[in-house]
């Protein structure tokens, strides 16, 4: 049995070198103002300063919502889940079929290998990113045929904010994730707060579009 | 307004340029340039020049200013050919010139320093001075016959393409009847990208032309998602 992400889930990618201020009071604004997903990924830290970090972020949002970018031996320890980088073989990950979440990144459109799938995917980049400069775009059709090839929730990643996410939820992705639409902004506060209210509004034009009902407002999904 | 990231970041500028559409309302078969656009954006297009060289000033503003919505929301960069007051207007993120427009310097002079710029150079010894000029990426062609440009001059093929790459460090994107059946072999000739006209705009659908056009783009550049 997955895990189930609440829909849609906003998830935040960390990358400390794009915020202003630490990661902790970072991820902390963002979780307080609607974030329910944090993707640990510091590449350039090694395990032992990753670790002092997630337990300093378990303490402050829990390990419910915390993943970590690869490092599967260390995620196993904390009990924390874990997000696979290229390469990483679901079978990497210690006592699969505990309740910790695993995600992974896919780069082509029918690539989930379904007689092991994870809980979610990652797709992208779906539009141009900073993170990957040399990787255009690859659209909203691209993002529909990952949707529709995928056996498990998608989360799109790559240059997605409040002013395209509504045309990103309509691929029928499960949600998206963000790295500097929440941490390049001068206030994470009111960012992941305007983001949020665009993502789920645009679920519920979504759900007012498909069954013509104008009083049915979404909630928020399980949360996980 | 900041400089174009796509000015600032070659890497970035390069990757944007895989499909480049040249928005041309007079190539439009189905007459509405703003919704091909938008379909070619969703099928993968990752540059957007609009070309509208018989429209007046307000029709040309009124087009550039919705272009300039749907590019922003794909993170795409919208070029005006030419039009220099309007892409200043709408806050276009560049322009592109050919050598009978405005000098580069003087366009980059009312810009601000802050647009960015291609050109279309028509010698060598043009090619060679794009980049101290303060151009950002070249179009070079027409490498095959084009229907969609009268004043195209004389085709130059894939090896003509190929020579003049030699002539500059700049990124390009090689133009003129280039199709989904041609576009791997201007990759392979030195583009960056390809720009379209009519493999998009003349298509019967421009939303699966993109698509069809990226995917062997993607594949000749070695370029994964991801």
């Amino acid at each position: 049995m997955s895990l189930c992400l609440p829909y849609p889930t906003l998830m935040l990618v960390t990358d400390r070198h794009r915020s202003s201020m630490s990661l902790r009071d970072a991820v902390r604004a963002a979780v307080s103002a609607g974030v329910d997903l944090v993707q640990l990924r510091e590449p350039d830290l090694d395990d032992a300063e990753i670790e002092r970090i997630a337990r300093d972020l378990i303490g402050t949002i829990g390990p419910r919502r915390l993943v970590l970018n690869g490092r599967p031996g260390l995620a196993a320890r904390l009990g924390l889940g874990v997000h696979l980088r290229d390469g990483q073989r679901n079978a990497d990950v210690a006592a699969r079929g505990d309740d910790r979440l695993l995600g992974r990144s896919i780069h082509e459109a029918g690539a989930v290998v379904p007689d092991d799938p994870p809980d979610y995917v990652q797709a992208g980049n779906v539009f141009a990113t900073r993170t990957h400069p040399d990787r255009p775009g690859r659209g909203l059709d691209w993002l529909a045929r990952v949707v529709e090839n995928s056996p498990v929730p998608v989360l799109a990643i790559g240059g997605i904010d409040a002013s395209n996410v509504a045309g990103v939820l309509r691929s029928g992705c499960h949600g998206i994730g963000v790295i500097d639409a929440i941490l390049a902004a001068a206030d994470p506060t009111v960012a992941t707060v305007t983001l949020r209210q665009a993502l789920d509004r645009a679920v519920r034009d979504q759900q007012v579009a498909d069954t013509g009902n104008h009083t049915g407002i979404l909630g928020r999904g399980t949360m996980i | 307004m900041t400089a174009s990231p796509w000015a600032e970041d070659p890497a970035c500028l390069r990757a944007a340029l895989a499909l480049y559409l040249v928005a041309d309302p007079e190539q439009s078969v189905s007459g509405d340039l703003v919704a091909d656009v938008a379909a070619a954006l969703a099928g993968g297009v990752t540059c957007v020049q609009l070309r509208a060289k018989r429209l007046t000033d307000l029709d040309a503003y009124r087009l550039a200013i919705e272009l300039a919505g749907l590019c922003r929301q794909y993170r795409v960069p919208l070029l005006v050919n030419d039009r220099l007051d309007v892409a200043l207007a709408v806050g276009a993120d560049g322009i592109h010139a050919g050598v009978t427009d405005l000098p580069i310097e003087v366009i980059q002079r009312l810009g601000n320093g802050r647009l960015l710029i291609g050109w279309s150079p028509e010698s060598d010894g043009q090619i060679s001075a794009a980049a101290a000029d303060g151009a950002h990426y070249l179009g070079l062609g027409p490498i095959f016959g084009t229907a969609t440009k009268v004043d195209a001059g004389e085709a130059i093929g894939l090896d003509g393409f190929a020579d003049r790459v030699c002539h500059t460090t700049l990124p390009t994107v090689g133009i003129g009847g280039i199709t989904s059946r041609t576009a791997a072999s201007v990759v392979a000739a030195g583009a960056d990208g390809v720009a379209v006209v009519g493999a998009i705009l003349r298509s019967s659908d421009p939303r699966q032309a993109a698509w069809d056009l990226r995917a062997v783009v993607d594949a000749a550049r070695g370029v994964r998602a991801g």
